[in-house]
């Protein structure tokens, strides 16, 4: 019939099926359009069937045989068409929806932790992410090695090295080739408006750029004959540089531009993701040396790097280098005694040492934050999962495999988790827009990758990871409870689990141990870093940053080169600056405390010898008058410096109680005469108290004052004291530095103490994050075992109803409650104790100011959290003895 | 899963045999059941619960196509063709079962 042959249509997958397709192609195939045609893959199993029965029916007549039971075929045939665990798994999850419609108040509460560890957990491994996993700009980094100076005995601690040392490695070495070298440098640049700005720069080997395998995006590299002092006045400049303060002029390449008040021909820009060396650099020029400078085993100090050569390790550089290390010190034994080097990666260069510990800290704190949500909502669902024992119960009557019970539970619970991840990326974006604003403005063009810091597909990825773990983690314990639950006693009991209670009271104890544990180790650690960082920030408290007002200058050409100039120069800003109004007090140093410009330096003592290269080492600072009272650095002994002591008088120092104990030991220093280099001979006239010149570092540096007058230098650091806001003088300070000299640039305009917390950001962001940690994971945790113990506590109404109507005591009761409960939460903290112990230790290592043996810690964390347990168990166990014995004993 | 009765088969001879029946051309799920079991002279019967999904696994492994026509008394059915993989396969099929029947033959016979 023709209207029958229009209803010819293949059947799906007919023509796929065919041919040059293997059977797991076509099957998957196939299963996918039936997936999408699920009505008609029905109706088709329905009329294939009921046709084979009519055509049966017409055959057999009344003497049929059993067709057997058609819904079985039907289903079994269908079963084949789908894939099996989707169904199931989307039965899982409309049946879970239901359940968690069913319990809002439960379903918020584990919503709402579950959002707080994975949020926090994903902010900061956003943040880190960003900063410390950055894509490294350069080729092959993995070759690179960089040689520096070790210091004796400090394994994390180097130094650059000599040219003279760097030129013999250079020669030498069989294991690295092309060792380049470079200076970290500022310079000062006068940009196409005129204005003056003071750049991070470097001078580096002309074969710098050429060994890193990098050339410049416009113009060209520098040529080898370009270190020779006379043809050095090239530059490169950043493509951030050449941006924002040249327009992105391309005809910038072959302009002159004046650096540092000499002219320079710009030769070449970078391309924009260059950044070498350190993180972040806007101009590189040649470093000029002479014969006499690269034979130098002492001067010019440099950073070196290299590419190890094909098949060598990084293990048989160093030892190569030390080696040769050896050789240059039979060789030059008046500088290279005991002299050794460090050969470090690229990944220990470019990340630092402390930088992966700081890392760790801050996501193992996020991490345990996470874990304690986790076991919060674990308890949560132990609480629910009685009261479902007997829906539970049914299915598994039912014939529902416990297996797949196990499965449905754990579907709600990773259900739960990815609500709370969903709720968990808004906190993380608010909590990134937190972190990000805490960084200082100054900091954040140095870290790379800064302006990447977002909600990116990492950070989904791993929220969804997080969401899953910890919905398997939070569901796993509950879970697995089923596969325990007898069922005839749940069916009788109606909603108990009386039998198994034992058994899960103890599951549940184990939690709540677990939880205090983690809790106890999380805070000890925010503890000691709370504490270590107050002891870190309290050694500069004297100083009073927040009324210091500084900046940097620095005296370059020809107007600056005889000393008298810049003394001049120096003497009559000061005392413009002193006039200003505001202004209390001020003076001139080397390097202010925090300025990172670290002066120090070996000086000689008279009378006393030591072998070359041995002499004592200290921050030598050259000072004017009025530095100690600015500063408030209280006089000890003897007198301060004055005005008196110029470059005529007699040559005097002031020395730092720290340098008075170390090398005058039980002896009184005035009078003693000291030296650096072969300047004349200074005695010392007084003892002033100890200042931190660095924030980070572990011990206050011995310091010697010299008056600036008789020891002048060209770069100099201004402090100011001032009464109220430094930074509203800050104009008026600047414009004085710019009567005297238009052209001179001004760095580091700040106040004390942002300097410090420059120089400290790490530490305080570090301190912040693990402070948060521990709060949270403080709340969680103690919600978390009230709500245990309220729970565990009501469930035994009923008993107490008894012994109260039996006659017991009331507080005889309370201490029976009490007792059975406090000894998890004591396991819980004794527990946490070991792993904070070996926290304790690390922070010491790594960070100035923790001590190990914290009594705040290690007493106040445990007494702390026990009067948080015994609250969480007392609250409720005083509540359920205050009921009526009869409404007790009535309760369910 | 019920207990194998004498005249039942084995899910992997099934297999063969319905691929060898639609060797004749296009058939409906009865008509390869009435084929096997009028060819076997009865000694075979192919059940309905053991027939169906077997065919649909045969056309899910992209062994057989189907199509929907008309029977020959006029009523909607699904006609089964074997697909060019179908045939490749019951000729591998065929080539082993003649090398088992063979090697249970030499063995069998002796006694």
């Amino acid at each position: 019939m023709e209207t029958n042959r229009d209803s010819h249509r293949p059947h799906y997958g007919a023509r796929i099926a065919e041919g040059e397709f293997g059977e797991l192609a076509a099957t998957l195939y196939l299963k996918l359009r039936a997936l999408f045609l699920r009505r008609q893959l029905d109706r088709d199993l329905d009329d294939e069937l009921q046709f084979h029965l009519a055509m049966r029916g017409q055959a057999e007549g009344a003497a049929r045989r059993p067709f057997g039971n058609v819904t079985r075929i039907r289903e079994q045939c269908r079963d084949l068409w789908t894939f099996i665990w989707l169904e199931t798994f989307w039965q899982d999850v409309r049946y879970g929806g239901r359940q968690l419609a069913r319990g809002p108040g439960f379903t918020v509460s584990a919503v709402v932790t579950l959002a707080l560890g994975i949020g926090a957990t994903t902010a900061v491994y956003t943040m880190l992410a960003a900063v410390l996993w950055r894509p490294v700009p350069l080729p092959d980094p993995a070759s690179l090695v960089f040689v520096y100076q070790a210091a004796p005995g400090q394994e994390f601690s180097y130094t650059p090295a000599a040219i003279g040392d760097i030129e013999e490695i250079a020669r030498r070495a069989t294991s690295i080739e092309n060792l380049s070298w470079w200076q970290i440098a500022r310079h000062s640049v006068v940009d196409s408006g005129g204005e003056p700005l003071v750049v991070p720069s470097a001078r580096i080997s002309t074969d710098l750029f050429e060994m890193l395998r990098v050339r410049p995006a416009l113009g060209r590299s520098f040529r080898p004959d370009e270190d020779q002092p006379g043809r050095d006045r090239v530059a490169i400049l950043s493509d951030n540089l050449w941006r924002r303060h040249f327009g992105a002029d391309p005809g910038l390449v072959g302009r002159t531009v004046r650096i540092d008040r000499e002219n320079y021909t710009i030769i070449g820009v970078m391309a924009p993701q260059f950044r070498f060396p350190a993180s972040f650099r806007d101009l590189w020029v040649p470093l000029a040396l002479t014969q006499q400078d690269r034979a130098s085993h002492s001067g010019g100090p440099v950073e070196s790097a290299g590419r190890l050569r094909t098949g060598r390790t990084l293990q048989e550089a160093a030892a190569e280098v030390n080696g040769i290390a050896q050789r240059l010190e039979t060789e030059y034994p008046a500088t290279n005694r005991k002299r050794r080097f460090t050969v470090m990666s690229f990944r220990r260069y470019w990340g630092g040492d402390l930088v992966p510990v700081f890392a760790g800290l801050m996501l193992g704190s996020s991490l345990v934050v996470l874990l304690i949500a986790c076991v919060n909502v674990a308890n949560l669902q132990f609480a629910r999962a009685t009261g479902r024992s007997r829906e539970v119960a049914v299915r598994a009557a039912l014939g529902s495999g416990r297996i797949r019970l196990v499965r449905q539970l754990l579907t709600e619970s990773v259900m739960l988790a990815a609500l709370g991840a969903g709720v968990a990326l808004l906190l993380a974006k608010g909590l990134l827009a937190v972190l990000k604003s805490g960084v200082p403005l100054e900091l954040r063009q140095y870290m790379t990758g800064w302006e990447d810091i977002g909600l990116n597909s990492r950070a989904f990825a791993f929220a969804a990871a997080a969401a899953l773990a910890g919905g398997i983690i939070a569901g796993l314990a509950p879970a697995l409870r089923c596969l325990q639950i007898d069922l005839t006693e749940s069916l009788k009991e109606g909603g108990h689990w009386s039998s198994a209670g034992k058994q899960k009271s103890r599951w549940r104890s184990v939690l709540v141990a677990g939880q205090i544990a983690m809790a106890t180790a999380l805070l000890t650690g925010s503890v000691l870093m709370a504490h270590g960082f107050h002891s870190l920030a309290s050694r500069g408290f004297s100083l009073h940053p927040a009324t210091v007002l500084t900046m940097g200058l620095s005296l370059k050409g020809e107007g600056y080169r005889e000393n008298y100039r810049v003394v001049a120069f120096y003497n009559e800003l000061l005392t413009r600056a002193a006039s200003l109004p505001g202004v209390r007090s001020v003076a001139a140093a080397t390097g202010l405390p925090y300025s990172r410009r670290y002066p120090d330096g070996r000086f000689s003592i008279e009378g006393r010898q030591w072998r070359p290269g041995e002499e004592p080492a200290a921050t030598l600072e050259a000072v004017t008058p009025d530095y100690f009272r600015t500063l408030f650095v209280p006089l000890r002994s003897g007198r301060l410096l004055s005005f008196q002591d110029g470059p005529d008088a007699p040559a005097v120092a002031v020395i730092s109680a720290r340098a008075a104990a170390r090398w005058w030991p039980g002896q009184d220093p005035i009078g003693r005469r000291i030296r650096v280099g072969d300047r004349p001979w200074s005695t010392i006239v007084g003892v002033v108290g100890d200042i931190p010149y660095t924030a980070l570092s572990r011990e206050l540096s011995a310091a010697i004052y010299f008056p600036f007058a008789q020891a002048p230098d060209r770069q100099m650091d201004i402090g100011l004291r001032i009464a109220g806001d430094p930074m509203k003088v800050a104009p008026a300070v600047q414009a004085v530095v710019r009567s005297l000299d238009p052209e001179l640039p001004i760095t580091n305009l700040n106040t004390l103490d942002t300097l410090f917390s420059q120089e400290a950001f790490a530490l305080t962001f570090l301190a912040g994050l693990m402070g948060l940690s521990g709060v949270l994971a403080l709340v969680l945790s103690v919600v978390g075992v009230y709500g245990v113990m309220a729970y565990s506590i009501s469930a035994r109404t009923h008993e107490i109803g008894v012994r109260l109507a039996l006659g017991a005591h009331r507080g005889r009761l309370i201490a029976m409650l009490y007792r059975k409960s406090i000894g998890t939460a004591l396991a819980g903290m004794g527990l946490g104790l070991l792993p904070a112990c070996g926290l304790a230790r690390l922070m010491q290592t790594v960070i100035w100011g923790v001590h190990a043996a914290d009594p705040a810690a290690f007493v106040g964390v445990p007494l702390f959290l026990l009067v948080g347990a015994t609250l969480s168990i007392g609250i409720p166990a005083v509540r359920a003895t205050r009921v009526d014995p009869v409404r007790a004993l009535h309760h369910e | 899963m019920g207990e194998q009765k004498p005249g039942d088969l084995m899910q992997g001879t099934l297999d063969m045999l319905i691929l060898k029946t639609l060797l004749r051309g296009p058939m409906h799920g009865y008509a390869v059941a009435e084929f096997i079991q009028l060819t076997s002279e009865d000694v075979l019967k192919v059940e309905e619960g053991a027939l169906y999904p077997a065919l649909h696994r045969l056309e899910l492994r992209g062994l057989l196509a189907s199509e929907w026509g008309v029977s020959e008394n006029n009523r909607r059915a699904k006609f089964y063709r074997l697909t060019a993989l179908g045939r490749k396969h019951l000729a591998e099929e065929a080539e082993r079962w003649k090398r088992i029947a063979t090697a249970i033959g030499r063995i069998m016979e002796p006694a």
